[in-house]
């Protein structure tokens, strides 16, 4: 079960937009819209993070293509 | 976050214990993990965790980086409470602010513990030092937690903290004194009489954090329903908390720390909330301080976001930068 899970996995990392790039964009606007949803709280701090995983997503993808 | 570690840590036996226990409680199930077998197992782990980072550190040489990591790591403990109980303030009382902030600038072993499990799962080295680390935290967190508490709860209602009681109990607690003793045994026995208790320090290490994580899950369970009541803003504060310090400590650690495993153990450090050393010093020393409020913050949001989500996404952002 778990291999035939990882073995599905690979076959979508060779496509073009990773299904891990998705989850990671969804799960960073649920938090976005929690902040948001309370007044803004951290923010600041939410839009660090933001930077910081697109930071991450840019040298991922800069280490696939090498 | 690379799905491979995603699905790898929840399908961790560990992790699917904790939701069990979860699930037992929505559930009205009876199962319980009895107390004094519980405190048995939290000491055990301790032990195992303080005896191994002993082990490791007697086989590597003395380095600036490690007096760095202690230094960072004090400056964790001291950083985050102030700045949380800052935006805490906004919501809750003096004494509430006080002692969530101090949570959240302490650290928890069990989260410390399971990433050391998640790094052994997917092969990363880390160093024995940052056991010490992690011991060092404990304590700072209280003071400047007690201390913030003090210089703004001026007038009439002026705390009277017994200053003595609650340093005696941040600096020779149980859990902190049992893994730094652990810590220096370990680094004092030679290997072979180490390889003697390996059985019992290595080899039952994952079955008995299983049964500590399926406890917790009871607990965490029980925690979540009563805080579910206590409104948004402590829910947000106790997801969000931990993804900015972790994302941030995890990112800016590449500049001075080497090796994965040590830097996604700073991120999770920093991520983490005390839910046992701090709520105990905390009753002695603020009983105003409402339990009800920290300790589900702590360890019935924080903890499970950390070794969900918190861990993958940390390594990702430590593999993917510097």
């Amino acid at each position: 079960m778990r291999e035939a899970i990882n073995n599905s996995l690979k076959r979508l990392k060779e496509k073009p937009s990773t299904l891990e790039e998705v989850i990671l964009v969804i799960i960073y606007f649920i938090f976005l819209s929690l902040s948001i949803s309370n007044n803004n709280l951290f923010l600041k701090e939410l839009t660090l993070c933001g930077l910081i995983i697109l930071f991450a997503l840019m040298g991922a993808q800069a280490k696939n293509k090498y | 976050m690379d799905l491979h570690l995603l699905i790898d840590n929840l399908s961790n036996p560990a992790l699917l214990f904790f939701f069990l226990g979860v699930i037992a409680v929505q559930l009205k199930s009876d199962l319980k993990i009895p107390e004094n077998s519980s405190k048995f197992i939290s000491l055990y782990l301790l032990l195992a965790i303080g005896f191994k980072g002993g082990q490791e550190l007697a086989h590597s040489e003395f380095s600036l980086e490690i007096l760095w990591s202690l230094l960072f790591g004090i400056f964790l403990a001291v950083a985050v409470p102030v700045y949380a109980y800052f935006i805490l303030r906004r919501k809750f009382s003096v004494e509430n602010a006080g002692a969530i902030a101090a949570s959240y600038g302490s650290v928890s072993a069990v989260t410390f513990v399971t990433a050391i499990s998640f790094l052994e799962l997917e092969q990363i080295a880390f160093s024995g030092h940052m056991v010490a680390v992690m011991a060092l935290m404990e304590a700072p967190s209280i003071m400047i937690g007690l201390l913030l508490i003090m210089l703004f709860k001026g007038g009439k209602e002026k705390t009277n903290i017994p200053m003595k009681n609650v340093l005696q109990h941040a600096l020779f607690n149980g859990s902190v004194l049992l893994i730094l003793g652990s810590l220096v045994i370990g680094f004092l026995a030679s290997e072979a009489q180490a390889e003697g208790i390996k059985p019992f320090t290595t080899d039952i290490f994952k079955g008995f954090l299983a049964v500590f994580l399926l406890d917790m899950g009871i607990t965490s369970g029980k925690k979540l329903n009563e805080f579910v009541k206590k409104g948004k803003f402590a829910l947000v504060f106790a997801i969000i908390v931990p993804i900015v310090n972790g994302c941030i400590v995890a990112f800016s650690t590449g500049s001075f720390i080497t090796g994965t495993g040590n830097r996604l153990l700073f991120a999770i450090l920093a991520a983490s909330a005390s839910y046992i050393a701090v709520p105990a010093a905390m009753k002695i020393a603020v009983p105003k301080a409402s339990p009800s409020l920290y300790i589900p913050m702590a360890l019935a949001i924080t903890f499970p976001f950390n070794i969900t989500l918190g861990m993958p996404l940390y390594l990702y952002i430590i593999q993917n930068t510097f």
